[in-house]
Order: C-alpha cells, then structure tokens, then sequence
C-alpha cells in the first residue's frame, strides 16, 4: 500500500482525506458523546445521504455532473438548522428533533434515488466509504473543513467544555446562544467531511467508537480528546490497509478496528489501567 | 451607608404558557448591602429560584428593576462579579471525564472572553482557590470519583475563581451528609470574613439562625426582611402565613429549627 501511495493520486488523497477525517470525527465526536448527542449525528448522516442523492439526481436531470459532496453539505447544513429549530419548539422533549430529521433524510433519499432511476456505483461509495472515489476537489472540500474544525476547537474550547460540561452555569455566565448553533453546523461539516472515507451509514461510528474506547482509559477532558484523536488515526490507519488489500469498502473495516479497540479499552479498564491505578466507575 | 450591593424594586414575574399564567413573585423590594450573608427562605413553590434567575439574568425582568453595584441589570455585563453555584452541582456532574482543575478553569470561560485561552496567571487563581477551599490535593482527580462534599467544593471554587464580590447559591446543600454541610458553612463564613456578599437560598432554617446575617421570607410577596435576631423573634402566625401551615421556632441546644 506504501508504493500505491506514492504511485497513484487516488490513494494518496484517500489516505490523507481519512486521516483527516480520523482526526476531526473523534475531535468534535468528544462533545458530541459528552452532550448525549450521539444520534444526532445518525440524523445528519442521513439527511446527507439526502443531499447526495439530490446532487445524484440533479445531475442526471440537467446533464451536467454536480459533485454530489457539494449538496450532501449543503443539506447537512439545513439539517443541522432543523435539528436546533425542532429543539427548541420541542423544549420538554428535545430528542424528538432526531427521528424527525432522520426520516426526512431517508425519505427524501428514496425520493431522490427512485427520481434517479435507482442505485449505482458511486451511491455505493457514500454508503459504505470508497478508498477509489476520492478526488483532488474531495480532498480539497475535506481538507478545508479540516480547517474550519480545528480552528472552531483551538478558539471555543474553552466555552465548548463549558456548555458541555454544565448548559445551566453557561446560560448564567452568558455564554453566547450561536455557539450552540455553530457547533451543530460544524458537526454537519464533519458528517459530510468523513462520509466518503467511511461512508454516511458508518460516519457517526468514528465521531463516537474512537471517544466510547478513549472515556475507559482517561480521567481528564485534554486526556479524552488526545486518546480519541490517537485511537480514530488508529483506526482509520489500519482500516484503510485492509480494506486496500482486501478490495472492500474502508467503512466496515474502520468500524470493525475501532470495536477492536473499544474491547481492547474495555478490557484494559477492567485490569485497572486508568490513571493513578484509580477504580474508574461505569460511565 | 453606602449603596446596596444589589436592589430589587418592585419586581414581579408571571410564568405564563398555553392553558394557564402563574404568578410567581409580586412587588419585591429588597436591598442587599456588600458583605451581607442574606438567607433566602420560603416553602417549595415561594418563587425563591425565579428570584435567583432573574437576578443571574437567566429570565428576563417582565416588571421592576433589579440594580447590581449600582448599575440596571438590564445593561449589567460584569458577570464575574457574581459567582453561582445551583441546586443541581451535587448530583449532574457524574460520569464527566474531567479534572477539578478542569472544572474550577471553566468559571473563567467568560471573563476570559471568546477566542482567548487560559494563561499562566488563570492558573495562579486556580492554585489559589483551591487552597482558599482546602481541595489542593483534589486537582488533579476526576470530578465523578469526589464524594458530594468534596463536588460542592469545586464548584464553590468555580464560583470564586473570578474572585467575584457577591456569591448566590441556590439550595447548594441538598444531598449532602451533615458532616459537609458544616465544613460547607465554614467556608462561607470564612467567604464572609473576606466582604463577599452572600445570597443563600435554603431550606435550613438551622443554617439561617446561625450563620446568616439577615433573612428574606419569600411566599410570592416578600413577607420578611431583616436581621436573623428578629427573624428569631417571629411569631407562629407570621411564620405560618409565610409557608401556609401552623409553624413555630423551637430552640434546642442553642440553636433553633422549623416544627409543624
């Protein structure tokens, strides 16, 4: 795989695209775990699965080729702005937002991919991840939202931990309402970022496996992000070696490492490895 | 005497929704002077948390005027100035992969303001208000692993890491054995001794005897305001007007506490 990296283009940007999403999924996953917000990047998932296929069908109605990733963001975006619209007028029951948003993503999947004369190849690829479909454009979009990420995380960490940690106390300091906003956005972009190494049925397992293994063998919040960060990089690392050899898709191999480890942390937890040998209790 | 450190006029909130409105304080007047520790009392439903909220700034004033250091809360920023700690500190927190020290940073989050990141003199006041609460040894632990005297420690010490001037805490004791509950208390007396201005919304009516300098009786309407010794003084009819049973003081071993 090391020679193909060097030889062939697609290859390399698949690996530095799933590098990337092996950092970004598990940095924003951290919150999302934390929060008790793991569904709804399931949602999202689905909604730009709705995106796709609109781009899919758009293309072959007007005969010109949309990249699908382009409209995937974009619908993941609104999806992310419905999630946040239905909290709100459900306050007392704020996880109905998810079911809601998730079957309009698939409803309108179906709608898109009957509209586009059924399923083909490259729908394939955003389902289950491809190490082949990766483009300079994708690696590009990727890339860019790379960015956005890490620069969201390195200036709002501080007020992120906070309204994660306690959303009352924030409320009291003040802390401003669009974090919450931009933080959801932002989680759309990852969605959308990771879907075409992993695939958009497996993206929210890498924002959340990587932090589930990370929360058994760490006591701090800095420790959480970093072991997440390293076992998601793990992951896809590896993951993507096999699914080269082997001709699959990476999604299934990346999530089927990231279990790996979760059960090697699980079992590390138990022999009593968390720091200052303290007993950690069920989390 | 100098200007209050904070004053309420004429503040009155109704919560209102689609079938019925509830009126939840009426025409409350109270000033509060730097340094006083003010015990806050009344029965479940007095409107004490719907004080506390619209004082933090959490609901917004529908009626009245609430003035903090002399300044209208309706363009008061300062918030470092006010530490708070809730109801809840003692029991949410569980399971929460972070340090004390990671937990106590977080009260700076808004001071510090956006796009800033703690620097070494955040972590100065972190070392000091650790030692002010005696959980030096605690900073580097999990916030789940500390027992719940210990958790309202911390987030005392997130209250006071801002080195605020007025602290407002709302039933901060719930659920914490007698033993924390005394050393809990010593820490505000000390908090005290250093001129921070106390609001502490209770039900101990022990807790009001002893430590609290004055007393506001909350039932809707403000029905007491003054100092502990003529809160001691108080009959059985103005007590039971305040929570809307027959209620009398009874002292037993120097102290003094609510009987039905």
């Amino acid at each position: 795989m090391i020679q193909a990296f060097f030889e062939y283009d697609f290859i390399r940007y698949s690996v530095i695209s799933g590098l990337i999403a092996g950092l970004i999924a598990p940095l924003i996953g951290t919150f999302i775990v934390i929060r008790r917000l793991s569904l709804i990047a399931d949602a999202l998932s689905h909604v730009t699965l709705g995106g796709i296929t609109f781009g899919v069908y758009l293309s072959s109605l007007i005969g010109t080729a949309i990249n699908p990733l382009v409209t995937g963001i974009l619908f993941s975006i609104l999806g992310a702005l419905g999630i946040e619209r239905l909290r709100t007028v459900y306050k007392h029951y704020q996880e109905l937002a998810i079911p809601i948003i998730m079957s309009f993503g698939v409803a309108l999947s179906v709608l898109f991919l009957s509209l586009a004369d059924g399923f083909n190849q490259d729908l394939f690829g955003y389902l289950f991840g491809s190490i082949s479909a990766v483009n300079l454009f994708d690696l590009t979009l990727i890339a860019s939202i790379g960015v956005i990420v890490l620069v969201f995380i390195f200036f709002l960490y501080k007020e992120m931990f906070l309204v994660s940690f306690d959303e009352e106390y924030a409320d009291v300091m003040n802390i401003s309402k669009w974090i919450h906003f931009l933080f959801i956005v932002v989680v759309a972009l990852v969605i959308s970022a990771s879907m075409r190494i992993v695939g958009i049925l497996l993206v929210s397992a890498l924002m959340t496996l990587p932090v589930a293994s990370a929360m058994r063998v760490t006591s701090s919040f800095k420790q959480l992000m970093a072991m997440s960060v390293i076992f998601g990089e793990i992951a896809v690392i590896i993951g993507l070696f096999i699914s080269f050899h082997l001709d699959i898709s990476p999604g299934g191999t990346i999530v089927l490492v990231s279990l790996a480890i979760l059960m090697g942390a699980i079992i590390l937890d138990h022999i009593g490895v968390k720091k200052d040998g303290e007993q950690s209790e069920s989390i | 005497m100098e200007h209050p450190i904070f004053e309420l006029k004429n503040i009155s909130y109704v919560y209102k929704d689609k079938m019925e409105t509830t009126q939840a304080l009426k025409d409350i007047n109270l000033k509060v002077h730097k340094g006083d520790f003010v015990a806050l009392v009344g029965p479940n439903g007095s409107g004490k948390t719907t004080l506390i909220k619209l004082i933090l700034g959490v609901l917004k004033l529908q009626t009245g005027e609430i003035y903090i250091n002399g300044k209208s809360l309706r363009h008061f920023q300062a918030w470092q100035e006010v530490g708070y700690v809730s109801q809840k500190s003692n029991s949410f927190a569980k399971g929460f992969p972070a340090t004390v020290s990671e937990v106590i940073l977080s009260g700076l989050t808004k001071s510090k303001g956006l796009f800033s990141r703690f620097k070494k003199e955040d972590y100065d006041k972190l070392d000091e208000v650790l030692a002010l609460l005696n959980i030096v040894e605690l900073k580097d632990k999990n916030i789940s692993q500390l027992s719940g005297g210990q958790t309202q420690r911390v987030f005392i010490a997130r209250a006071l890491i801002n080195r605020p001037s007025i602290l407002v805490l709302d039933e901060p004791t719930v659920g914490i054995d007698a033993k924390h509950v005394k050393e809990f208390y010593d820490v505000l007396l000390r908090l005290k001794e250093q001129s921070v201005t106390i609001l502490l919304v209770t039900h101990d009516i022990g807790v009001v005897v002893d430590h609290a300098n004055e007393v506001a009786c909350l039932n809707e309407h403000l029905h007491f305001h003054g100092s502990n010794h003529e809160f001691k003084n108080l009959g059985e009819a103005e007590l039971s007007k305040i929570y809307g049973f027959p209620l009398q003081l009874v002292s037993h071993d120097h102290e003094r506490s609510c009987c039905e």
